[in-house]
């Protein structure tokens, strides 16, 4: 993020502190508690431009694959923000690890700093995300998401994880980002090898020797049905 | 990147509904024959010109009553499926004429100059002989009577091998 955009979103987050302060645009004059409760941070969309590198070409060689086709591109602080989210949405359980585990935040990066078109809508979805959650515990707690404890993690979470806001909302934007993120971490965590261990996933299976068919009782289910039609097999 | 259908939350009830979920989406699509009909042809245009000065042919399409209800039929029938199985239906209802793609739209053209016995309703004979001109063949899907939708690559082949078989054997006869 330049050091212009900071300062505007700086510039509109003093903005609304002031005016909440001074209760100027809002009928709440009484409880401080109650314009905690609704305030916002701005949402800046991010303008970083698109990522141009080769990356793997229309025709990508799969017998050598490149193993670092496209550099990463997520600062440290982003990605340490995007490992606390990955572990708040797929944390650890009895029967298998946390997302932070298994790397997906490395998933995110590279995905996110993929050179093609889906992958950069994406990216600019996310890196505002990941500004507007900073700025959010900022505005809420005095002090960025990063450095907020869990509770206070979890209760800016809460308002985009849930329920979709009319897109006139200011948690609008803030809930797609979130719903992104879910969808990118749960795909990178569910095709990983501890991922694909925990949905159960086979797989083909080859079968040695002749085909066996169909069970004994699809076969008497189908012979059923090809009798009430007054057909045989 | 991303899993099927659309999720909320976090944590672990997160995890236990992906799990659970995982490999229970279907997917049904339809697929139908299109029958000719009097407003599907092509002529040729009128004003527009190649960069040759040659007239281009002009396309006129549309869906007749049989292909919307085929559709309405299927998506009924889709439904039924979907509901014998135990499942949910997760996608809106939709009329046929909103439903169905665009003519072209799944790239398996055919017909056009479509063979037949009457040369008042065809183009060219069983051959792919056209009625008009005795030595012009047509060997491609133009001949085809209707669009059975799948998938006309083999019978496609298959007439112009047939057809090539008979110009050899008129040619060798000499009748042509």
């Amino acid at each position: 993020m330049s050091a212009e955009s900071w300062t505007r979103r700086q510039w509109l987050n003093r903005l609304s502190l002031m005016a909440a302060a001074a209760g100027l645009p809002t009928p709440v004059v009484n409880a401080v508690s109650a314009e905690v409760e609704t305030m916002h941070a701005t949402w800046v969309a991010s303008n970083v431009a698109a990522i141009e590198v080769p990356g793997y070409g229309r025709d990508p060689n799969l017998v050598q694959p490149i193993a670092e086709p496209w550099p990463r591109t997520l600062t440290p602080d982003q990605l340490a923000l995007v490992e606390v989210l990955s572990d708040i949405l797929i944390p650890a359980d009895e029967s298998s690890p946390a997302a932070s585990e298994v790397g997906v935040p490395a998933v995110v990066d590279h995905w996110l700093s993929a050179p093609y078109p889906l992958q950069h809508r994406h990216r600019l979805v996310v890196l505002a995300g990941l500004d507007w959650l900073q700025e959010q515990s900022m505005v809420r707690f005095k002090k960025k998401f990063a450095q907020s404890d869990a509770s206070q993690k979890l209760e800016i979470v809460d308002e985009i994880a849930f329920e979709w806001p009319p897109q006139d909302h200011p948690l609008y934007q803030p809930t797609v980002f979130f719903d992104l993120l879910r969808r990118l971490v749960a795909g990178a965590y569910y095709s990983s090898p501890a991922g694909l261990q925990a949905l159960g996933y086979q797989g083909n299976v080859p079968i040695a020797g002749d085909y066996p068919g169909p069970t004994k009782a699809a076969l008497e289910h189908l012979n059923q049905q090809m009798d009430k039609l007054g057909l045989s097999l | 990147m991303g899993i099927r259908g659309s999720d909320s939350g976090y944590g672990r009830s997160l995890k236990q509904r992906i799990q659970q979920k995982y490999g229970a989406g279907v997917g049904l699509a339809l697929r139908g024959e299109m029958l000719p009909n009097a407003n599907s042809y092509m002529e040729i245009d009128e004003r527009v010109k190649d960069q040759w000065g040659i007239p281009v042919v002009k396309f006129h399409w549309r869906w007749s009553a049989h292909e919307l209800n085929q559709v309405a039929h299927g998506l009924k029938t889709a439904r039924q499926i979907i509901e014998t199985m135990g499942g949910q239906v997760g996608m809106p209802d939709q009329s046929a004429e909103a439903a169905i793609k665009k003519g072209g739209e799944i790239i398996h053209e055919v017909g056009t100059t479509r063979m037949g016995i009457d040369h008042r309703e065809s183009v060219t004979n069983q051959w792919g002989q056209t009625w008009d001109v005795e030595n012009l063949f047509v060997m491609d899907g133009g001949v085809f009577a209707s669009n059975p939708h799948k998938n006309c690559t083999l019978t496609l082949m298959t007439l112009a091998m047939r057809n090539a078989d008979w110009l050899a054997r008129a040619m060798h006869r000499g009748t042509l």
